[in-house]
């Protein structure tokens, strides 16, 4: 049964709240033109460029070259935070407000595009730059193109090369069991080997299913694909790494601190691209003496998390075509370069490679080259839900006494009545 | 020793005219002890709080450095207070926050004292509603909150039944409106009113003073404390509020302190330095302000000693 | 009835030796013959508040209350689903777990912070040199914002090079890592649940301290009462409309705990420290299910009420033995 405005009004009576909540499902009312002049007062949502030298970049250099080529539009900038982000777009929804253009993580198009809160784009934006074509599949959902990327954050490992000399190690693991064993040798004197926990449980778990040759979900997100035996030996490695002491759940640093390999306490750890600009801010002579090293996390396959920030537009734009055009503006190599240098993340765009920001952080740089091993979240329309409910059912396998097959198993009845309420 | 010091109220307060009556006892020092012990232990993490803002980032990463900074960063202040328009934020916070605290002290003084003193009808049902009104938590209420807000009939071009503009949002009345009473002033209030002897309003009564004036001259006067008390408390609530200023705003002319210091938790991590000189700056007004309310606390207590 | 007339919380007679006719007096509070002039301006001045609170929180939890039997996930209209909320609540074990982690934590902040913020507040109250320096340090955890304080808490409990295990360290205790450890979390939460509330607590203690009548306490150290004496059969019951509003804010408080846990430990490890406010949170805000969230309030509102009226029962309790 469809509650509708009336029947509302009457369970309420109360004329505000039942038009507010009369209000929320009609989104999609005065949707305009795409396809007519840009113009029109649009307005951005933004969790990046945040502080006071984000907005000159996005005020001035970005929008500033925007305003020269639309003239017609105004742009006004609401600038939230990460944390607050699910905030303002759930109350902007309910309210009828979605802003026109809006970021978003990966993962976050499909629940979004299901329910037609934001609008397609044309399929050219994605053949107007040189894109890798792993990059924009978090832009899609059914086939058609939502959103694009402004900036990406991978999840790869980076490992103290001081400490792997030492230990007379030459190469790199190319596999699980040359990794447990590397990361076994490297335990010695308070020190942990291996630090696959620094980073969130879900998107660590997640980058070893993937490494694993496994998947989260069907093409059609439909289906729970995770369960399988890939899904349950990637949680059980962390358990076996644990029970060789060559990983400590305790020992993980929290998010912004000194992470283990800076401080040595840790030989290699899963860390995001960013650590490198983390790096030169907190422990510069690492960089400099060239101690740290990276690769890509590889069992079956090599598989690297990719997650980032992707700029889309509402359904209920009043100005479909401004909304669009500050959409693409937005994406363009040269936006795109100052926000990644900006946060230390990955420009997703091979055009970029050649750029000096990406030829000095080495973390960045190796992710742009192995972005045809890259892996994204999501893919399913419940993945908001399911997204919650990874790192709590996990933990406890790693924290107490549940086995690996259980708890992947609970996870998957928790995802597949998250699927089946959609 | 210390325990029979703690229960004497009275004692103490008799040994209050003379400054130096009262001779050193091995309990006097025993409580001083305890005290500072506590307070210390209130104390310590805004210790480091200074101190990490007077750190740079290398240093604060350091496993070996000491607790104390090597060169006080003071620059990290001027920064800090660079990355966002503080002046702004810190004026629109003030705004919010006396304005919230001078509405809440006038309408929940008065429903307060009415709650407390005039039995009428429905005056019971009134306060258990003000309770279970203090039970809903934040979360719970935002989204409506929002909702009325931006559904606020004849407001930012919205017509009669809230539709077509965007009501409230983005103006000083949805950063001031829904915030301004709150149910745990009403309570409170209610409480103190509660405990004034009955002898103190029947005279004026008989002097024929009305209700509104007996609340206003007569009673009122002998809640100083808790006037202060809720004063302190919700300005400090309103100056440290956050999520509700971010949501309803979209204008930088018209965000709050707290939204501004968010500028330096990044989506990597904290920028610890920046982070903790800021908060430092933002602390600050709240101390002084409490360091003069409690003046106004002693006075309460130095004139009803009079009466 | 008994429980009702807590509720006003009026302070029971002390008995001797405080048993002075000023006690008796302030007991007989509300003042008979009605009048209906009085009773129109009891309204009156009710009425802002009351309207204020019936727009800003009356209207919000009638709102609540209807989403808590639809299934609303903001990108559509609500759909009516019955008792589907509460029927998923009944299978979320991750829920059952929070509500048993809210009352853990309400049942030991509240006591030991009500306890220690009244001994300070005694021990302020005294005409102590400095006190002003002491109550401000007790009240700085409470004008600082939770959620910059819950980082500075971040490094104290850190194992590595944290504050507490340095410090144990010197002892030659070699710490655990409090808030990665699911038997040491919840201890670590409750204590920084403690440490903030403290301030408050002690304030508002402070403030009913000061409203007093000192005659009782010269009366019955003439009658030569001992200062414990004093404070058992004197202070104590003046105190109970405080404590009464004490306890009720307190205990409400720690049931919305929110901004600790969000930093502090995201409710884990493994749920050990997910609270019922945080989970309402997740459901709303980050999983899009507003209905499911809605109906998680309600049971939240559901159990207070009944805490509140326990407590009613408790306080009532305490009356006969004085």
């Amino acid at each position: 049964m469809q509650l509708n405005r009336r029947s509302l009004l009457a369970a309420i009576g109360a004329g505000t709240a039942a038009a507010a909540l009369g209000g929320c499902g009609t989104g999609t009312s005065t949707a305009g033109s795409a396809e007519g002049p840009a113009e029109g007062e649009i307005t951005l949502l933004t969790p990046i460029y945040e502080g006071a030298d984000g907005k000159t970049l996005l005020e001035k250099e970005i929008l500033g070259g925007f305003r020269k080529k639309y003239p017609d539009v105004k742009v006004n900038v609401d600038y939230t935070t990460y944390a607050q982000l699910n905030e303002k777009i759930t109350t902007g929804l309910a309210g009828g407000l979605l802003p026109d253009v809006l970021m978003m993580g990966v993962g976050w198009i499909p629940p979004f595009a299901a329910k037609k809160a934001i609008a397609a784009l044309p399929e050219k934006f994605a053949s107007a730059h040189d894109y890798e074509k792993r990059v924009l599949e978090p832009s899609r959902y059914d086939g058609k193109l939502y959103a694009l990327p402004v900036v990406l954050d991978t999840r790869i490992v980076v490992y103290r090369k001081d400490h792997f000399a030492e230990a007379g190690i030459k190469k790199t693991p190319a596999n699980w069991a040359e990794l447990r064993a590397v990361a076994k040798q490297l335990t010695k004197n308070g020190r942990t080997g291996f630090d696959p926990f620094s980073i969130e449980l879900r998107q660590c778990w997640e980058t070893f299913l993937f490494a694993n040759g496994g998947q989260l979900f069907s093409a059609d997100g439909k289906k729970v694909l995770f369960t399988d035996a890939r899904g349950v030996e990637a949680l059980q490695f962390f358990k076996d790494l644990i029970a060789d002491g060559s990983a400590v759940y305790a020992k993980k640093t929290d998010l912004g601190a000194p992470t283990n390999v800076q401080t040595g306490k840790s030989s290699m750890m899963m860390t995001s691209s960013a650590l490198w600009t983390q790096v030169g801010q907190q422990t510069p002579d690492l960089l400099k003496d060239d101690k740290l090293g990276a690769f890509v996390l590889a069992n079956r396959r090599p598989a690297m998390l990719q997650g980032g920030t992707l700029v889309t537009q509402s359904a209920s734009s009043k100005h479909p075509a401004a909304a669009r055009a500050l959409v693409e503006y937005l994406a363009t190599p040269e936006s795109i370069l100052g926000a990644a240098r900006q946060r230390g993340s990955v420009p997703g765009l091979k055009d970029l490679s050649d750029s000096s920001y990406v030829k000095e952080n080495k973390f960045v740089g190796l992710s742009l080259r192995s972005m045809g091993d890259a892996c994204s979240e999501g893919g399913t329309a419940a993945w908001m839900e399911i997204r919650e409910k990874i790192k709590p059912t996990l933990e406890p396998a790693i924290v107490g006494n549940q086995s690996a097959k259980d708890a992947i198993a609970e996870l998957g009845r928790l995802a597949e009545a998250a699927i089946g309420r959609m | 020793m210390a325990t029979t010091e703690l229960h004497a109220p009275g004692a103490a307060r008799k040994s209050r005219p003379g400054k130096n009556g009262k001779p050193v006892t091995v309990g006097r020092i025993a409580l001083y002890a305890t005290l500072t012990v506590v307070s210390l232990l209130m104390v310590v993490p805004f210790v480091w709080m200074v101190l990490t803002s007077l750190k740079t980032p290398v240093e604060i990463a350091s496993q070996d450095a000491g607790l104390l900074p090597e060169h006080w960063e003071f620059g990290n202040y001027l920064d800090a207070l660079k990355a966002a328009p503080f002046a702004t934020y810190a004026r629109n916070s003030f705004i919010i926050a006396f304005s919230h605290t001078l509405i809440n002290v006038v309408v929940a003084s008065m429903a307060g004292y009415a709650l407390a003193r005039i039995r009428f009808r429905g005056s019971e049902v009134i306060f258990y509603l003000f309770i279970a009104a203090l039970m809903i938590p934040t979360y719970t209420k935002v989204l409506p909150e929002f909702l009325i807000v931006r559904f606020m009939p004849l407001a930012g071009g919205n017509d009669l039944f809230g539709q077509g503009g965007s009501g409230w949002l983005d103006s000083w009345w949805a950063l001031i409106v829904p915030g301004a009473v709150t149910p745990f002033a009403v309570f409170l209030f209610r409480q103190f009113y509660l405990d004034l002897p009955v002898e103190l309003e029947e005279a004026a009564r008989l002097d024929g003073l009305g209700e509104f004036r007996i609340y206003a001259r007569i009673m009122t006067p002998q809640v100083k404390p808790a006037l202060t008390t809720v004063a302190l408390l919700t300005f400090e609530s309103s100056w440290n509020n956050f999520l509700w200023p971010l949501l309803v705003t979209r204008s930088d002319s018209l965000r709050v302190i707290q939204v501004g210091l968010s500028v330096f938790k990044t989506e990597n991590g904290p920028q610890w330095h920046f982070l903790m000189a800021g908060t430092t700056l933002a602390t600050l007004p709240m101390v002084i302000l409490f360091l003069i309310g409690q003046r106004y606390f002693v006075q309460g207590f130095a004139t009803a000693g009079l009466k | 009835m008994g429980a009702t007339s807590v509720l006003k919380a009026r302070p029971a007679p002390p008995s001797s030796p405080a048993g002075n006719p000023v006690a008796k007096k302030r007991a007989g509070r509300v003042p008979t013959g009605p009048g209906r002039r009085r009773q129109r301006a009891g309204m009156v001045m009710v009425a802002p508040a009351l309207l204020h609170a019936s727009l800003w929180i009356g209207l919000p939890v009638v709102a609540s209350v209807v989403l808590a039997f639809t299934k609303y996930d903001v990108l559509t209209a609500p759909q009516f689903v019955g008792l589907d909320n509460f029927r998923d609540m009944m299978d979320d074990a991750v829920f059952r777990k929070s509500i048993v982690n809210t009352v853990v934590y309400t049942f030991f902040t509240v006591p030991f912070g009500m306890m220690l913020g009244l001994l300070v507040a005694l021990a302020l109250h005294t005409g102590l040199k400095a006190r002003g320096i002491f109550r401000t340090a007790v009240f700085l955890p409470q004008v600082t914002a939770t959620v910059a304080i819950a980082l500075v808490w971040l490094w104290i409990y850190n194992p590595g090079n944290g504050l507490l295990n340095t410090l144990l360290s010197f002892l030659g205790i070699d710490g655990p890592a409090w808030l990665s450890s699911t038997s040491w979390a919840m201890p670590s939460v409750i204590l920084v649940g403690i440490w903030q509330g403290i301030g408050m607590k002690m304030l508002i203690y402070l403030a009913a301290l000061q409203n007093l009548p000192k005659e009782l306490y010269e009366a019955a150290s003439v009658d030569g009462a001992s200062k414990v004496r004093q404070f058992f059969s004197i202070t104590l019951p003046l105190l109970k409309p405080a404590t009464f509003f004490v306890l009720i804010t307190s205990m409400i408080s720690a049931f919305q705990s929110f901004d600790q846990i969000y930093i502090l430990t995201d409710g884990g490890p493994a749920n050990s420290t997910t609270m019922m406010t945080y989970e309402i949170y997740k459901s709303a805000f980050r999983e899009f299910r507003v209905g499911y969230a809605c109906a998680q309030s309600l049971v939240l509102f559901v159990l207070l009420m009944g805490f509140t009226l326990v407590n009613r029962r408790i306080m009532g309790g305490t009356r006969g033995h004085n």
